[in-house]
């Protein structure tokens, strides 16, 4: 089994942004960070990313090629901007299924959808380490923006892997490294001195906001997180780097039957 | 052993994407896509000294810069012969343009270039559910005879530059001139090889006549 290297105890303790924390406290840390941040989730993703988040998720909407009748499982879904999309991809004869380990973010992904006039899809509660579905049901797996705040990524890349069909493919999409020096520079800037102050003005919730930048910090590089897919069993591994490695898709492909 | 390095993630994402689009109007394409699950084709585009792979499976294609078995055919040239099949491909026609070389099972490569020439597209059905089904037929009518108007544009175009070429500024000549002056060349060689050849019978006879006896 291998573990994020970046994580220096992984047996006790693990990282809750650039705080050590032990394991057993980061689930609950992260779920108040969501829970504090979800009703403006999305109003602060378009101020963050000045929109580009849309185009970072139509990416993985082309890159997983849903087809009319498939069952996709939009893990750390979120507010739902990936099921929504995958909803109107699969059709009738399809199905997607919403899941999030926060209630708020959950809750929130719910109304939006419903009123965006999506409705009749499952929503499920789930930690992603454990996800309550039967093995070989899904055709494609995603998670968006959520693997960084897993506590046990490994178990969470397995887990995703299981419920897998032979055949199906798993993509995360992440904040990455910068592949430029220049440019990570200038996002370490606005990460720990813009990213704070629009939290605070816009969510009235800094240290939220600080957690995020801090956590992406802490999150694997994209060799790393592509050989902890490989560990999990997922194959074909390829990473794209989008906006200069700010993000990156990973897309691993489960194959045997 | 070939030079070439993985090509750009975004590049073997924007063409597995394209094609993936474009095998999903035909059902029946993804079912042969199936039957080549054990086959893959590497493309090399030499100039840039990249490679890809495509893969096969039930959802259609798979495009990465890496592979961990060897493929079973590659495709090599420069980037505008791979365009230039694209082309010819999209237009139904599945015969391999001049410049590409092909090394290993052809049979794969031939399969799908089939399939890819098999694939239909039918503009009307595709924008059906974005407008309606009225105004998808006037609109799809619309582009035929937008098609249509500029195909014939171009043909009269070119007759008319040819004839201008021709028969006004005599830069090119007429086709019937060109052959008669063809007729003219093959008559004059003709003539030429048969003086050669008598040529060669009076000096077989001049040095049979000055042998001594």
């Amino acid at each position: 089994m291998s573990h994020d290297p970046s994580d220096p105890k992984p047996s006790s303790t693990t990282h809750f942004g650039y705080q050590q924390v032990p394991v057993a406290d980061k689930q609950k840390r992260v779920a108040e960070v969501f829970s504090s941040v979800a009703r403006r989730y999305d109003l602060m993703n378009d101020l963050m990313s000045m929109g580009v988040h849309r185009l970072w998720k139509r990416f993985v909407i082309d890159l997983a090629g849903v087809r009319a009748g498939e069952r996709v499982l939009d893990v750390a879904g979120g507010t739902g901007d990936l099921t929504r999309e995958f909803a109107k991809q699969v059709g009738p004869r399809g199905q997607v299924v919403l899941s999030d380990i926060n209630a708020a973010m959950l809750g929130e992904g719910r109304r939006r959808l419903i009123d965006q006039g999506v409705v009749g899809l499952p929503v499920v509660q789930a930690n992603a380490e454990m996800l309550p579905f039967a093995d070989r049901s899904f055709d494609c797996v995603t998670i968006g923006f959520g693997l960084r705040n897993v506590t046990d990524k490994d178990a969470a890349l397995r887990s995703m892997r299981r419920v897998l069909k032979p055949g199906g493919r798993l993509l995360v999409l992440e904040f990455s490294k910068p592949l430029n020096a220049g440019l990570s520079k200038l996002y370490d800037q606005y990460s720990f001195k813009l990213l704070p102050l629009m939290g605070r003005f816009v969510a009235r919730d800094e240290a939220s906001y600080r957690y995020l930048a801090e956590s992406i910090r802490m999150h694997p590089d994209q060799q790393t997180l592509k050989g902890m897919m490989e560990n999990a069993g997922l194959e074909r591994c390829q990473v794209y780097n989008l906006t200069g490695g700010i993000v990156a898709v990973h897309r691993g492909f489960r194959l045997d039957a | 052993m070939s030079s070439a390095k993985a090509a750009p993630p975004l590049v073997c994402a924007g063409l597995e994407v394209a094609l993936n689009r474009y095998l999903q109007i035909e059902p029946a394409a993804l079912a042969e896509c199936a039957a080549m699950s054990s086959n893959s084709i590497a493309l090399e585009l030499e100039g840039l000294a990249w490679q890809l792979f495509i893969e096969f499976d039930a959802r259609g294609v798979r495009v990465t810069n890496e592979s961990d078995k060897p493929p079973s055919v590659s495709l090599i040239g420069p980037p505008p012969a791979f365009a230039g099949m694209a082309a010819k491909l999209a237009g139904g026609d599945t015969a391999l343009p001049a410049g590409l070389r092909v090394e290993g099972e052809a049979e794969v490569l031939q399969r799908f270039r089939r399939l890819l020439g098999r694939v239909g597209f039918d503009f009307e059905e595709w924008i059906v559910p974005l407008l309606g089904d009225g105004a998808a037929h006037r609109a799809a009518q619309g582009l035929k005879a937008l098609i249509n108007w500029g195909r014939n544009s171009s043909r009269t175009m070119a007759q008319n530059t040819a004839e201008y070429l021709v028969e006004e500024t005599r830069d090119l000549a007429r086709g019937i001139d060109v052959t008669e002056w063809m007729d003219e060349v093959d008559r004059l060689r003709e003539r030429a090889d048969r003086i050669e050849a008598r040529m060669s019978r009076l000096e077989r006879r001049k040095n049979i006549e000055s042998r001594p006896a």
